[in-house]
């Protein structure tokens, strides 16, 4: 009996001297201090960058919406009240025929509507690349190449081949005058440019798309090829709906987009003076950029503006559309 | 040990003609490929030989385009990096001379700045959302989708005019602040996805052991998205390094090597670069350019490439 007490003293202070195994049942009030500390936590993170944002989108937005009703004055250096003054000029601009607007929307909704012939391509060779076709490794570090090489560089290079190594080519080898394709300018330049942009600029979506086709599970392709299904069919009917979700989040952002771009290619070839070829993305950037001042804001505000209320519908259009394309297939 | 040798002898074969290898649209797509790298390759090729080709031996070739050089020499690409310079108006009014030493200096801060802001705020941003339970979540998702689904444009004059009435335009500081937001790419949503998919037992483990919440997000949780985040700062520096109308537009009195050299192709024959208006000194300054983030790539190709999967326990 005696032994049993002293043992089982020893077990008390055996435990009084070693840590709990399971930490004691916190009491409500250290819950609440660490729910305190967690929304401190929180804030410290999530505060500066709403700041940011309450500055440099929400009132931003807000502002050029409203820059786009007013007028600069440059001696008082005021905006000033105008009404829709910006807008309606903006939309007479639009209608004349050939006007640098007009030429630019025209251009624009062309492009994006023939994007359309290329857009395929980005996933046919992410597909190439995924389903290790011949030479896939290689072609993939190939593709991704020109996403690491400058832009301008590569533009300009082709600048220098266009106007002057193939005109000197085709004179001296075929005794044909060719125009330079890009200094002459004008729909010529523009056509040229969306077949050599077509043809030569795949390879951006690479890396996402070939990403989403390796979580395609492997037994699904390996039932369809028990099945007897080829590389063209698997790619229609399996590989293409099973990353749907992502080619419709490209789709939707390339309506987002279709007013926005543009303005890097035209300028790096013409700087800020080309009337044709043009876009829309282009013209709003060649009026900010030669803005004298705050002069030109205005005018640059209201265009974004117009063409915003444009492109909002019709990106929530292909939404739409793409929604009810969408499988929904979980995997 | 003969019958193994035979079974992988025959897998390997099986491997090679297994439908699809060699399928029409492998064959087709094999072409299309080739003929493009070849493209690439002819016009980095020629613009790398015309580079080289001697001024003198370009001038009595009447700077023809197609003629191979009798005389090669790296001359143009000695005088790119030490005379290249133009003058520079700041906001302010002042002048001063800007040298290809700035220049790489100020397209290393850009770089940093550009990429390294932008990605630690939308990797905390993330992070928060993804493992913290607080009904604002919803409102900073629902920022994201809307800046993203609905386009307003023409918002860069805006943009420019806060910047010119907070004294920020043109300014280092004034740049980080415009990249302190978590916008632009899709990287916010894949690092949400991720943090979400990480085990709570890691958070749970380091939190029993005493770690507070900033502990846990940089010591636990952050190493375990690190290749997603190499992969975005890879891509990130060398689109900073070859991005030349941000500086243009945001800090131009800070001229990057991308933005003076675009300036540099505009040299006409009669200016303060007169003597650079030719194009063997041009394509050495292209080549100049392309040379750093061509070698970051060979270098960190494989991670940039590959850089997909996260670290610990998927629940």
């Amino acid at each position: 009996m005696s032994n049993y007490q002293a043992s089982k003293a020893e077990g008390v202070a055996t435990q009084a001297t070693r840590p709990p195994i399971y930490p004691k049942r916190k009491r409500s009030g250290d819950a609440r201090r660490a729910r305190i500390k967690e929304t401190i936590f929180y804030m410290c993170i999530v505060v500066p960058p709403m700041i940011q944002l309450s500055i440099f989108y929400i009132y931003v937005n807000f502002d050029a919406f409203f820059m786009s009703f007013q007028k600069y004055n440059a001696a008082t250096n005021t905006f000033s009240w105008v009404g829709f003054s910006n807008y309606g000029t903006a939309i007479a601009d639009l209608f004349v025929k050939g006007s640098w607007l007009n030429t630019s929307l025209i251009q624009t909704l062309l492009g994006y509507v023939l994007s359309y012939v290329w857009w395929p391509l980005d996933i046919i060779f992410a597909y190439y690349v995924y389903k290790k076709m011949p030479g896939w490794s290689f072609f993939k570090g190939m593709l991704y190449l020109p996403t690491v090489l400058s832009g301008m560089v590569l533009g300009l290079i082709n600048k220098y081949l266009f106007d002057m190594l193939i005109p000197e080519i085709a004179l001296s080898w075929f005794n044909v005058i060719v125009d330079p394709l890009i200094y002459s300018g004008g729909w010529r330049t523009w056509w040229f440019m969306f077949w050599w942009n077509g043809i030569v600029g795949i390879g951006g979506g690479l890396l996402l798309y070939c990403t989403m086709m390796n979580r395609i599970p492997e037994t699904l392709t390996e039932y369809a090829r028990l099945e007897g299904v080829g590389p063209l069919r698997e790619f229609v009917t399996l590989t293409l709906p099973l990353i749907w979700g992502t080619v419709a989040i490209n789709l939707v952002g390339g309506v987002a987009d279709i007013f926005a771009v543009g303005g890097g290619t035209w300028f790096m070839y013409y700087g800020t003076g080309s009337t044709n070829p043009t876009s829309v993305g282009y013209y709003i950037y060649c009026l900010t950029l030669d803005s004298d001042g705050f002069a030109g804001y205005p005018m640059a505000s209201a265009c974004g503006m117009f063409f915003t209320f444009i492109a909002i519908p019709l990106t929530f259009f292909v939404r739409w559309i793409t929604d009810k394309m969408d499988p929904k297939v979980q995997y | 040990m003969e019958n193994v040798k035979q079974t992988e002898k025959k897998k390997k074969f099986k491997k090679v003609g297994a439908k699809g290898q060699w399928h029409w649209m492998g064959i087709a797509g094999f072409t299309y490929l080739c003929l493009w790298v070849a493209f690439l390759y002819f016009r980095l090729g020629w613009a790398f030989v015309k580079s080289i080709q001697d001024m003198s031996d370009f001038l009595l070739s009447g700077s023809s385009a197609t003629a191979w050089p009798n005389k090669f020499s790296f001359a143009a690409y000695a005088k790119v990096l030490t005379v290249i310079k133009f003058d520079i108006r700041g906001y302010d009014g002042s002048v001063h001379t800007a040298y290809m030493f700035e220049m790489t200096l100020n397209a290393i801060i850009f770089s940093l700045i550009n990429t390294f802001v932008n990605l630690i705020v939308t990797m905390c941003v993330a992070y928060v959302t993804a493992r913290h339970d607080f009904w604002f979540n919803k409102v900073l998702v629902g920022f994201f989708y809307f800046q993203m689904l609905v386009p307003i444009i023409g918002t860069m004059s805006s943009s420019l005019k806060i910047l010119k009435n907070l004294h920020l335009f043109d300014t280092w500081l004034g740049f980080v602040i415009q990249r302190f937001n978590f916008f632009g790419g899709l990287y916010f949503l894949i690092y949400r996805d991720m943090f979400k998919k990480l085990a709570d037992s890691y958070a749970d483990a380091a939190k029993i052991d005493g770690a507070g919440n900033w502990q846990v997000m940089i010591q636990i949780c952050f190493p375990l998205v690190k290749s997603i985040f190499m992969m975005g700062a890879m891509t990130g520096l060398i689109s900073s390094w070859n991005n030349y109308s941000a500086p243009l537009l945001y800090l131009p009195s800070h001229p990057t090597v991308s933005y003076g050299l675009f300036i540099f192709n505009n040299a006409k024959s009669g200016g303060d670069n007169a003597e650079f208006a030719y194009m063997p000194y041009k394509l050495a300054g292209f080549m100049l350019l392309l040379l750093p983030t061509t070698l970051f790539y060979l270098l960190f190709k494989e991670k940039m490439l590959g850089a997909t999967s996260t670290g610990g326990l998927k629940e």
